[in-house]
């Protein structure tokens, strides 16, 4: 594997992580507020 | 061979895209900052145009330039507009052209993600200003769509959702390639405490972003399915709570406000050391500063919502987190007047901006300092004290920080020297009408004026003030001030005036 390619797949994977994280606030609000009377 | 090399250029035109296609298409990281600081000035235009109709409907009170339920359109959409489509996508332009270049990265990340981030903000807000064409008009509930005010608009409401759910998709996708740049691609020797503060700050905007952009769309989810789903989150009358969305609003309310302004910092921090001829004073406490206000701006949210009736004990804990973070944002101008001293200072246009920007956005913060007092902020709550209040640390704040990185990287964007006569000429228009425009709304407050209308105040009329609520005395007369009446201002309203609040 190239570097081009490692550098590659650690950028898609850090953004990847990034974006579990933002989907996982996105609905743990909404399961929060569901448990909560919703 | 040459044949076959002729052949071969004659059907792949190598290089980027003409025309049009080539704006569409671009990955360029300087291509699409291009494109992000258009589209800002473009929504700053017509955010511009929407503040107009405001101030014209309140030249003189009783006036009736426009309907009701559009001046009250105005009001939410320019906030958006100016928020959203203005000073967000201009530092994320900035953002674009600077960062790689600070840091020594070829191009974004994600260069094809950094191209969908941008071209899904003018359907967004094709979606959002569409609504006004429609059944019941534009979003009129203020920017911060509490419920159940919001829930009465009409036909556009599901597309105003759909906007902001595009918006908010758009800037995270932005923050997410914003840190695997500033992560990954950093080019060897380029350690993180000797990125330029800008890369830092926009670091940690990035993260607030996709911590909170989220929240804004959970909130905002939970309106639609109270609409449409007979879920009952925020309605009162199923067993939910609409204060429990003004929490998660201000949630992501809160941090939202140091988004505008973190890039803001590393603009100034950058601008300052050039024109003081001085290395930038305290950089590693700078860093510190702005991951200490990121970490606090997650712990003061309800100093927005004093008056919904805390226990007092969260009061206090809100009063006390918001004013502890006049620590490290002192830290940061201190650092910049530091700077400054014994520098040889020359005061061209970015220095000029610059140098406002420390002088006004201190007088936003101060008043800032002020609204965090929880019980002097049941008086300034929804009053213009408030409006001044954000316009200082908005529009002197984020938006001369702006207008000092444009004219400060001009000149290497396109190769063109700013005229500095008339860029001059730009500072000292602009600071004179600013503060003409903003400064007295400040005392509108002790003339007890809401932000939202031209009459007296919520305090004394609409709101069951601490005031109102005071029992009468032993004779059974009012209390002074205890009367809607008792201001001098709403005898003298028009019969348009009083039309115009019964139609709210």
């Amino acid at each position: 594997m190239t570097d081009r390619a490692r550098q590659k797949r650690r950028n898609i994977l850090l953004a990847l992580v990034l974006a579990l994280v933002a989907l996982a606030f996105y609905f743990g609000f909404i399961l929060v507020n569901v448990q909560g009377g919703g | 061979m040459s044949t076959a090399t002729a052949t071969h250029e004659e059907h792949h035109d190598h290089g980027p895209a003409k025309g049009l296609m080539r704006w569409i298409t671009t990955t360029n990281h300087k291509d699409i900052g291009t494109l992000y600081l258009l589209f800002a000035l473009t929504m700053f235009m017509l955010g511009g145009a929407m503040a107009l109709v405001i101030r014209a409907e309140l030249f003189q009170p009783g006036l009736q330039l426009v309907d009701p339920q559009f001046f009250n359109s105005m009001t939410t959409v320019h906030a958006l507009v100016m928020i959203f489509g203005a000073v967000m996508p201009a530092f994320t332009g900035l953002a674009n052209w600077l960062v790689p270049m600070m840091i020594g990265a070829p191009d974004m990340a994600l260069p094809r993600l950094n191209n969908f981030s941008f071209w899904i903000l003018p359907f967004g807000f094709t979606l959002l200003l569409s609504t006004f064409f429609m059944e019941g008009g534009g979003p009129a509930a203020g920017w911060t769509i509490y419920p159940p005010l919001s829930l009465q608009m009409g036909e556009g409401f599901p597309f105003m959702i759909f906007a902001i759910h595009l918006l908010g998709i758009s800037s995270i996708m932005g923050a997410i390639n914003v840190v695997v740049t500033i992560l990954n691609m950093r080019a060897p020797g380029m350690t993180l405490m000797k990125m330029p503060l800008f890369v830092w700050t926009w670091l940690i905007t990035a993260y607030l972003l996709i911590a909170t952009m989220p929240v804004l769309a959970g909130a905002v989810t939970m309106l639609l399915t109270d609409k449409f789903a007979a879920t009952s989150f925020f309605s009162a009358a199923g067993g939910g709570d609409p204060v429990m969305y003004q929490h998660i609003f201000w949630f992501f309310g809160h941090p939202e406000v140091y988004i505008l302004i973190l890039p803001a910092f590393g603009v100034i921090s950058a601008i300052v050391p050039t024109f003081a001829r001085k290395p930038l004073f305290g950089y590693s406490s700078m860093v510190y500063a702005t991951a200490s206000i990121a970490f606090l701006s997650f712990i003061v949210w309800a100093h927005h919502m004093f008056t919904v009736g805390m226990p007092v004990v969260g009061e206090l804990f809100f009063m006390y987190a918001t004013m502890m973070i006049a620590v490290p944002t002192g830290v940061k101008v201190f650092n910049w007047v530091s700077t400054m001293w014994r520098g040889s200072m020359t005061f061209e246009t970015p220095m000029l901006f610059a140098i406002g920007f420390i002088f006004m956005f201190t007088i936003g913060g101060f008043s800032g300092l002020m609204l965090a007092i929880a019980p002097a902020d049941f008086q300034y709550h929804d009053t213009y004290f408030v409006v001044a209040h954000f316009h200082y640390v908005l529009v002197t704040g984020a938006v001369y920080s702006i207008m000092a990185a444009a004219y400060y990287w001009l000149p290497k964007w396109t190769g063109h020297m700013y005229d500095e006569k008339l860029g001059k000429i730009h500072f000292w228009v602009s600071t004179i009408s600013v503060n003409v425009l903003f400064f007295p709304q400040h005392s509108r407050s002790a003339a007890s004026c809401s932000a939202s209308r031209n009459c007296c105040s919520s305090i004394s009329s609409t709101r069951p003030s601490r005031v109102a609520r005071r029992p009468p005395t032993r004779s059974g007369k009012a209390r002074p001030g205890s009367n809607s009446n008792s201001c001098p201002r709403r005898r003298r309203t028009t019969a348009s005036t009083r039309l115009r609040r019964s139609s709210r």
